[in-house]
């Protein structure tokens, strides 16, 4: 069972009240991305060609955009305010280098959409058409440069580089910020987030714009909106799967476990295979509770080595071997699991010590814990763990997700082609399954994009910071039932915001582009 | 700069800036005047959703554990060293 309510602990408590949040707030973010992309490029047709439809579409997008946005945002602060209450001590573990890029993302997100926003919604008609396109250009600059912020902080979480750990306060500081900002995980995770966020952003206007087909409305707004969201909705995911990629390319190198995990690896090897589809179980054969055998499975020969290392014949480590100890691709020995626990432990025990030195004035003792302390924070997190098991994560939640994500993008593809085949040819109502496919692709890409930061984040338990810090030393000494408490009234709380949004939205969709002759422009099959 | 200097630095921007940030006010002035009913409505939600986050949620329900309990830096580093030597 994921959570037993009855005694579940204040680690669990905070981690699901986190965890619905995050997925709450990210049903907002992903189509302010890429609608503000879409809007800001159908202005620019219109100021280019003066054709009248794209201003109509830029507006009635718009009038989308604008809802989204406004029930989503500020949903994200509510995160903040857990790191404060029930993370405390991860929030004061990494509080300069985390500080620095979610301050940066608040003044920029405020000034820039705060200003801009205002200029594209009430704009029209009172400043010129070329400021008013820089003005949608910039909220789309601004809602993306927000995300990279963000995206970088969590990035630091995954692959902690660029700073340096104070014993005297307990606080990394940032040693490098572009070391930080610049780190190859920041690249690809905010690359990713953001070209994925475009894909549902047009399977979002592929779906909508179907729903008028179906209902035969605006025939001619709909299939510019579909051909449109079509070009970028091929671009993104091409782009979503290089940089998935990449990800993936990074992850072997930094994360091995999550990788592991992502697979239902337990023994790797040269030439590794990739599990295409399979069924995950429980086998008394397997040393841990966590690991799992898969059974029914089509597998790819070589491919997951591939996907690691762009080497057919490359090492990778499955989750016992992590656990056992192994030599990556790069030739880095990686100590046994419990070696590394002990080292932990050393780090702490170092620690400890060091700060009774200070206060007690002795310079001796200070400096050679100081210096034991030094020589095993690599693995100060692993000192926290009381068996192997617990640096094993969810395994199959994160292996059945990263295929859920997977699949979809590639219906994604085949929706995208498609749609762009058939509105150029003004033949899309001609097929009746393409609107209703298009229509389930919306959902399917809300899906896809949970399940690639399920991937992400339950990947890389039991860490909020890899190596470092895990789960159960960051959170606060607090009561779980005072958790529980607020996880129920942030459910009821987003869960009416999402309601809220999807009946506005409805209403406003019903209603229609506000000046497409009545809803009867000219039919696709006709033109 | 002081209290004065910054009240004549603003004094005189305003001055040198009436015309434009009159047009800013009309912006916005007009915009939320002419605002549509779903526009008056996502504008209630927005305040309601502030109001639950920062009152009630940011005061009440979520204060941040380690200013509420400590005032200087020092005694949070040593709460968190200590959470973070003893812990299991």
């Amino acid at each position: 069972m994921l959570l037993d309510l009855t005694t579940a602990s204040v680690v669990e408590w905070s981690r699901w009240q986190f965890a619905l949040t995050a997925i709450y707030h990210y049903m907002f973010v992903p189509l302010t991305l890429g609608l503000a992309l879409m809007i800001a490029i159908m202005e620019s047709v219109w100021v280019k060609t003066r054709d009248k439809s794209w201003l109509n579409a830029t507006k009635f997008w718009m009038k989308l955009f604008g809802i989204n946005f406004a029930i989503g945002v500020a949903t994200g602060l509510i995160l903040e305010f857990q790191f404060g209450t029930n993370w405390s001590n991860y929030s004061w573990f990494v509080g300069d280098i985390f500080g620095a890029p979610l301050a940066i993302e608040g003044i920029l997100a405020f000034f820039l959409e705060s200003t801009f926003v205002a200029v594209m919604f009430f704009g029209w008609e009172k400043v010129s058409k070329r400021f008013h396109l820089i003005s949608t250009w910039m909220v789309y600059v601004g809602a993306n440069i927000s995300a990279l912020w963000i995206l970088v902080a969590n990035a630091w979480m995954q692959n902690p580089v660029g700073m340096e750990f104070n014993p005297m306060t307990a606080r990394n500081e940032m040693e490098n910020f572009w070391a930080v900002f610049l780190s190859p995980t920041a690249i690809s995770k905010f690359t990713h987030t953001v070209t994925s966020a475009y894909t549902l952003s047009a399977c979002f206007v592929i779906g909508v714009s179907s729903w008028f087909i179906i209902k035969k409305r605006h025939f001619e707004f709909s299939r510019k909106s579909i051909m449109l969201a079509s070009v970028v909705g091929i671009v993104s995911i091409m782009l979503t799967m290089y940089t998935g990629d990449q990800s993936a390319q990074e992850v072997t190198k930094t994360q091995p476990m999550k990788f592991a995990a992502m697979e239902g690896l337990n023994k790797g090897g040269r030439g590794a295979e990739f599990t295409l589809i399979g069924i995950l179980h429980e086998s008394p054969d397997l040393p841990s509770e966590r690991m799992k055998e898969t059974s029914c499975a089509i597998r790819i020969p070589k491919m997951l080595s591939i996907l690691g290392y762009h080497d057919a014949n490359a090492y990778i480590p499955g989750i016992q071997d992590i656990i056992d100890g192994y030599t990556s691709e790069e030739g880095k020995v990686v100590l046994p699991m419990a070696q590394r626990m002990e080292n932990g432990r050393k780090a702490i025990e170092a620690l400890k010590t060091y700060k009774q030195a200070i206060k007690d004035d002795n310079k001796s003792v200070a400096d050679s814990s100081l210096h034991v302390f030094n020589m095993n924070y690599a693995d100060f997190g692993y000192g926290h763990l009381s068996s192997t098991d617990e640096a094993i994560p969810h395994v199959p939640l994160v292996f059945y997700s990263f295929r859920i994500m997977v699949g979809l993008g590639m219906l994604f593809v085949l929706l995208f082609v498609l749609s762009l085949w058939y509105a150029r040819k003004r033949k899309f109502d001609k097929f009746k399954w393409l609107p209703y496919l298009a229509l389930f692709c919306v959902p399917c890409a809300y899906i896809a994009s949970q399940c690639g930061w399920i991937v992400a984040e339950l990947g890389r338990q039991p860490w909020t910071v890899q190596d470092l810090l895990p789960v159960n030393a960051a959170v606060t000494d607090i009561n779980a039932t005072w958790v529980m408490t607020t996880f129920w009234l942030f459910a009821v709380l987003f869960t009416i915001l999402l309601i809220a949004e999807i009946r506005i939205m409805c209403h406003q969709i019903k209603k229609g582009p506000a000046n497409s002759q009545n809803g009867n422009d000219n039919n696709i099959s006709n033109n | 700069m002081n209290t004065r200097n910054m009240l004549t630095f603003i004094t005189i921007f305003i001055d040198n800036n009436y015309s434009m940030l009159k047009k800013v006010w009309a912006l916005y002035y007009d915009g939320f005047r002419n605002m549509p009913r779903w526009g008056k409505i996502l504008w209630t939600v927005i305040l309601v959703k502030l109001f639950v986050m920062f009152i009630v949620f940011k005061l009440f329900l979520m204060p941040n554990y380690l200013n509420s309990r400590f005032d200087s830096a020092e005694e949070k580093s040593d709460y968190v060293l200590e959470q973070l030597t003893t812990k299991p």
